[in-house]
């Protein structure tokens, strides 16, 4: 009995929640009568359930959200008189892709990575909340360092940083040039490390079938 | 034509080299540093034949090349260099390079995600719609878009007593000229746009015309598939506001 109450109640918070939801807070909200493992279930069989519907319940950042489908598009934006979809410049991206998988990171990485002055669509991108300000490296002047948001991972439908595509590395002896010593790469990139602990509800997530 | 539009808003030094190594289809590992500076070279010529500003970043990268060049003409005992001595002087140029192309591909594949998830809409719909406004309406780099003038300016003979007989050439009447044209019909190619014209300078001023229409984001730019036709469209009337 309790089980299906659950579920209704789920379905419920939803609807009417305006970010996605997330199994911690729901713990909470529940005076802890239910553990994660629990209500993780319950996602996921109201996931599948949709699966049939013609709504969906996608699993971003870090919780789960009711979502339209696909297909149906281009008839909501047609409602909201909005006929096109809206994009981030190449510049934005390009930006966001060095710090998603770099952070935290600083301008001047960024910027010497680009190879040009990121100032301005840095900004833009801390306007639309795509990034945040993780701190300050502690190194003279202080900079602040930049990582991704939780709003990065809903734009991109992404369940965790962690569920970022993996960069595609080039390969160490392809580096060698002729006649020079071998280089020496520093160390590839592994930027989830320092990661994991941004997106807590990462760890008791179940696998998603598709 | 006193003229200039800040081309480093559309893209940086290591774009251009990339793009050149792209279009010459040079191996990255093994860069031919003379051919590809000479490119880089030319490439900045033209801009400032176009009364294009060409940004710092743009300077100090021919500088960085033309070091690694003389760099590689010197016998290998005479580097005295310690760090980088035994080092191709290309090591560093490629690397970074790589890495850039590296977080670029990346780039392409948030795009895809960009897309998908677009389509998609929670009970924050009107949020969602409203984050792009300012956003940038070009698939196209201006790399490409120099590589269709240059062919374009290539093609078309241009009659001497044409370029006399016009007087004033502004860019902002060729800009005016676009925005019309573009009011009566959906797209037109960038080809069709410059062939137009009859004399070089209204050619020159056209295309500056469009790349500043570029930058104020009043019109977007596609090009389906590589070396295909470009086309221009005009931009919705929402998204016609400034960014910075």
């Amino acid at each position: 009995m309790e089980e299906i109450d659950l579920k209704a109640i789920i379905e419920n918070l939803l609807l009417v929640s305006d970010k996605p939801l997330v199994v911690d807070k729901l713990r909470e909200l529940f005076g802890g009568k239910f553990n994660r493992e629990a209500l993780n279930t319950v996602f996921e069989e109201l996931r599948q359930e949709y699966e049939n519907r013609n709504l969906q319940i996608q699993e971003v950042a870090g919780g789960y959200q009711l979502a339209t489908r696909h297909e149906y598009s281009d008839w909501i934006r047609k409602f909201h008189k909005a006929d096109r979809a809206a994009r981030l410049s190449k510049q934005a991206l390009d930006t966001l892709s060095i710090i998603s998988y770099k952070q935290p990171i600083t301008r001047l990485e960024i910027d010497n990575i680009r190879g040009v002055d990121s100032a301005g669509v840095i900004k833009t991108l801390l306007e639309k909340n795509l990034i945040r300000i993780m701190g300050r490296r502690e190194v003279p002047g202080r900079p602040i360092m930049y990582g991704t948001s939780r709003k990065f991972l809903e734009y991109f439908g992404l369940k965790s940083i962690a569920d970022m595509p993996s960069l595609e590395e080039f390969k160490e002896q392809d580096m060698v040039i002729e006649g020079s010593a071998p280089p020496k790469l520093s160390q590839p990139d592994l930027p989830f490390e320092q990661k994991n602990q941004a997106d807590k509800s990462n760890g008791s997530n179940p696998e998603a079938e598709n | 034509m006193d003229y200039k539009v800040q081309l480093d808003v559309f893209e940086g030094p290591l774009d251009l080299l990339l793009h050149l190594i792209k279009e010459q289809k040079l191996d990255i590992y093994d860069i031919p540093i003379s051919d590809i500076t000479k490119q880089y070279l030319a490439y900045i010529n033209l801009m400032k034949e176009l009364n294009l500003s060409v940004a710092g970043d743009y300077l100090v990268m021919a500088a960085e090349l033309a070091r690694i060049k003389s760099k590689m003409l010197l016998p290998q005992q005479e580097q005295e260099d310690e760090e980088e001595s035994g080092e191709d002087p290309r090591e560093k140029l490629v690397r970074q390079l790589l890495e850039y192309k590296k977080y670029k591909e990346a780039a392409g594949k948030l795009r895809v995600m960009e897309f998908h998830q677009n389509k998609v809409f929670t009970r924050n719909v009107s949020a969602q719609l409203e984050e792009g406004d300012d956003d940038v309406k070009y698939d196209v780099t201006v790399f490409d878009l120099m590589v269709a003038f240059k062919h374009v300016m290539k093609e078309l003979s241009f009659r001497d007593d044409y370029d006399i007989s016009v007087d004033e050439i502004s860019v902002t009447d060729k800009i005016n000229y676009i925005m019309e044209k573009l009011s009566t019909v959906a797209s037109i190619t960038f080809d069709d746009l410059l062939r137009s014209f009859k004399s070089k300078l209204e050619v020159i001023a056209t295309f500056l015309g469009l790349l500043e229409l570029m930058k104020l984001n009043m019109v977007k730019i596609q090009q389906v598939k590589q070396f295909g036709p470009i086309r221009i469209f005009k931009a919705p009337e929402e998204d016609v506001n400034g960014r910075d």
